[in-house]
């Protein structure tokens, strides 16, 4: 798969000690997007992701943030390969998912199960609660249906819900109810990883709250790692024991989460975690505004991408793209203007 | 894989408490408690369309008549009457007589069984393997995609009947090649059809999700994109019915169909034409038949339609 030879920086993000459950290592993917004029030979390509790094620990919760468009949720389809990569290596327990054939990806995938963003859509409206929970059992054909209709049953109980409920359709359920059915049927072949696309964005505030605590509780119960991506810093604070900051296809900052709320290093992060509002009216912090928008992920900006929105843009950002290195043990930031200082 | 289903309980792990702040019951947010199931509610919003109800009675006395035609018929269908014909409508002839004097409507209640037979075998045709080529087109795309699409272009390009001569024209006249011909001729429609359901079903996240837990095209395909599609298919498969039965008759019409002395409608539309002058009761009512028929058919379509199109709330 390594067409294009590895990212930049990609070296020294590896995980020391335990091997790590999942090791992405200068992952790109680049859409071809068609030409404009009906003559034009120019190809244009969106890079959506474009040379990430990172690895998760058995067991540990790891976050993907970063604004729309900022390549978080093609990064989670790649990894699971319902999109090809174009570039980069994928291990999952040491096994290179990119030189699977696509059987035996399809097989891969009992062992990483996701949770969609949107709970209206991500479950067949033609299909009963119980069908859906246990289609992963259908596909791998486990057990009799008299033993999936328990396991299925089981599996609601997990997530709260009750086994009669497998009788009705999705249209009956709120979306919190909904992400719990989603929920339940990424449990039902004990998944190792659990790769979460944003599973409580869509949900009312309140509901948000149960559902990420029974995410939390599951990941006990269950010994799960998950991958989270979301875009809510707060709802990241919540559940991620390590970060990921995303810009442009990038990861600009990762740390743990402590390290990283506490001592934001990359001026990306410091804007980010400047908009986060503090319950506290007497609380007076500096917010940080970035000037314009993202730009565009088929024409990224020269050397570091951030440098038309940084404020401590200095000319060697318009040339150079910055590595991401270890600026303190297990907190990475890819950053000319905190390279220059030690 | 019987690990698969080694459930936590197993493991030791008690599922009795369900983690996360308790849920309200079930019943106080879901309606009622009965389950509503997509048949009961199709047929709640069916049952107000009055006249696709009204033309859904008419096809069940049509599928009545089509089986006992010929036993309820008063006359027999070849019986002639030399001295009685091209008689009018009477209390003896409720649509009068032929051109030899045998009964019309006995007559148009035997070919009833022809024309439906006809318009059902031959829609089932087209719809069973226009929606296999759609979903195969739609769904895997790229060569096949475009090779299935421009071969149904061909097809669609040539009016219908004009399609349908060309193909009796090598397969010879006859009631079964008028069928072939009929089905080769609805292909591409159901295709079209059948592949645009597809494309936008591929791209829901739900097949997405399936696919992300494992599932393979195959399954994919019968299990979350045909029942999808099934809808669509319904509708045109019913308003196909009456297309085809007027079609059908057209050919049987121009003789290239059923052959006399068969109670065919448009074959019995096509031997009145001559008397249309002395006579016209023997052309109007074997088209009225037809015009009836066809109606009731599409009237019914549009209610499906309606009442299976998920944008309609009622």
């Amino acid at each position: 798969m390594s067409k294009e030879s590895g990212s930049r920086g990609s070296e020294a993000v590896q995980a020391t000690g335990e091997r790590p459950l999942l090791q992405v290592s200068g992952l790109k993917k680049y859409f071809p997007v068609r030409a404009k004029h009906l003559f034009s030979r120019k190809k244009e390509r969106i890079r959506a992701v474009d040379g990430v790094s990172f690895f998760i620990q058995p067991g540990e919760t790891f976050s993907l943030v970063g604004e729309s468009g900022s390549g978080k949720s093609t990064t989670a389809r790649v990894i699971l390969r319902l999109l090809e990569p174009t570039a980069g290596e994928i291990l999952f327990e040491g096994k290179n998912l990119g030189l699977l054939s696509t059987e035996e990806m399809r097989l891969a995938r009992r062992e990483m199960q996701m949770i969609f963003q949107d709970p209206y859509a991500s479950l067949n409206p033609r299909m009963t609660v119980g069908e859906i929970v246990g289609e992963p059992l259908a596909i791998f054909n486990a057990g009799d249906s008299s033993q999936r209709a328990r396991r299925v049953s089981e599996l609601l109980a997990t997530v709260g819900l009750a086994s009669q409920h497998a009788k009705r359709y999705p249209h009956e359920f709120s979306g919190g109810q909904r992400q719990r059915i989603g929920i339940a049927r990424t449990l039902a072949l004990n998944p190792k990883l659990i790769i979460g696309d944003e599973p409580v964005s869509a949900l009312d505030v309140s509901i948000q709250s149960q559902v990420l605590n029974l995410m939390k509780d599951l990941q006990e119960e269950f010994k799960l790692t998950y991958l989270f991506i979301s875009h809510n810093l707060g709802v990241v604070e919540f559940i991620s024991d390590r970060i990921g900051v995303m810009y442009l296809g990038t990861i600009v900052e990762m740390a743990a989460k402590e390290s990283l709320f506490r001592k934001p290093l990359h001026p990306y992060t410091q804007a980010l975690l400047s908009a986060v509002p503090v319950p506290d009216p007497s609380h007076h912090r500096e917010r940080i505004l970035l000037p314009g928008d993202i730009p565009s992920p088929s024409a990224p900006p020269s050397g570091c991408r951030f440098h038309t929105r940084c404020r401590d843009c200095q000319e060697v950002c318009r040339r150079e793209p910055p590595d991401l290195y270890e600026a303190e043990p297990g907190h990475y930031v890819a950053c000319h203007s905190r390279a220059s200082r030690p | 894989m019987p690990d698969l289903l080694k459930s936590p309980a197993a493991a030791g792990l008690t599922v009795t408490e369900p983690p996360g702040p308790p849920l309200p019951a079930p019943d106080a947010i879901l309606t009622g408690g009965t389950v509503s199931s997509p048949w009961s509610e199709f047929w709640r919003k069916f049952r107000r369309q009055k006249l696709a109800m009204v033309a859904g009675a008419f096809i069940v006395l049509l599928f009545i008549i089509a089986i006992f035609g010929p036993v309820i018929a008063p006359y027999r269908m070849d019986q002639p009457d030399y001295n009685n014909m091209l008689a009018g409508p009477s209390l003896q002839h409720l649509c009068g007589t032929d051109e030899f004097g045998r009964d019309i409507f006995s007559r148009i209640l035997v070919g009833t069984r022809i024309s439906l037979w006809v318009g059902l075998s031959s829609v089932l045709v087209s719809a069973f393997f226009g929606t296999i080529l759609g979903l195969i087109s739609g769904f895997y795309g790229k060569w096949l995609d475009a090779f299935i699409m421009r071969f149904s272009d061909v097809l669609l390009a040539f009016p219908g009947i004009l399609l349908a001569i060309g193909i009796i024209a090598i397969l010879g006249p006859g009631l079964g090649n008028v069928i072939i011909a009929v089905a080769i001729f609805g292909i591409p429609i159901f295709a079209r059809i059948v592949r645009s359901s597809a494309l936008t079903l591929k791209n829901t996240v739900y097949v997405e999700a399936a696919r992300s837990v494992g599932a393979q095209n195959k399954r994919l395909i019968w299990k979350h994109i045909f029942p999808g599609a099934v809808s669509t298919v319904i509708v045109y498969f019913t308003m196909r019915i009456g297309t085809a039965i007027l079609t059908a008759s057209s050919l049987s019409f121009l003789g290239l169909g059923a052959q006399p002395p068969t109670p065919e409608w448009g074959a019995m539309l096509s031997s009145g034409r001559n008397y249309l002058d002395q006579a016209p009761h023997v052309a109007v009512f074997p088209g009225l038949a037809i015009f009836l028929t066809v109606l009731a058919f599409n009237l019914f379509g549009d209610g499906l339609r309606d009442a299976l199109d998920p944008k309609i709330k009622s």
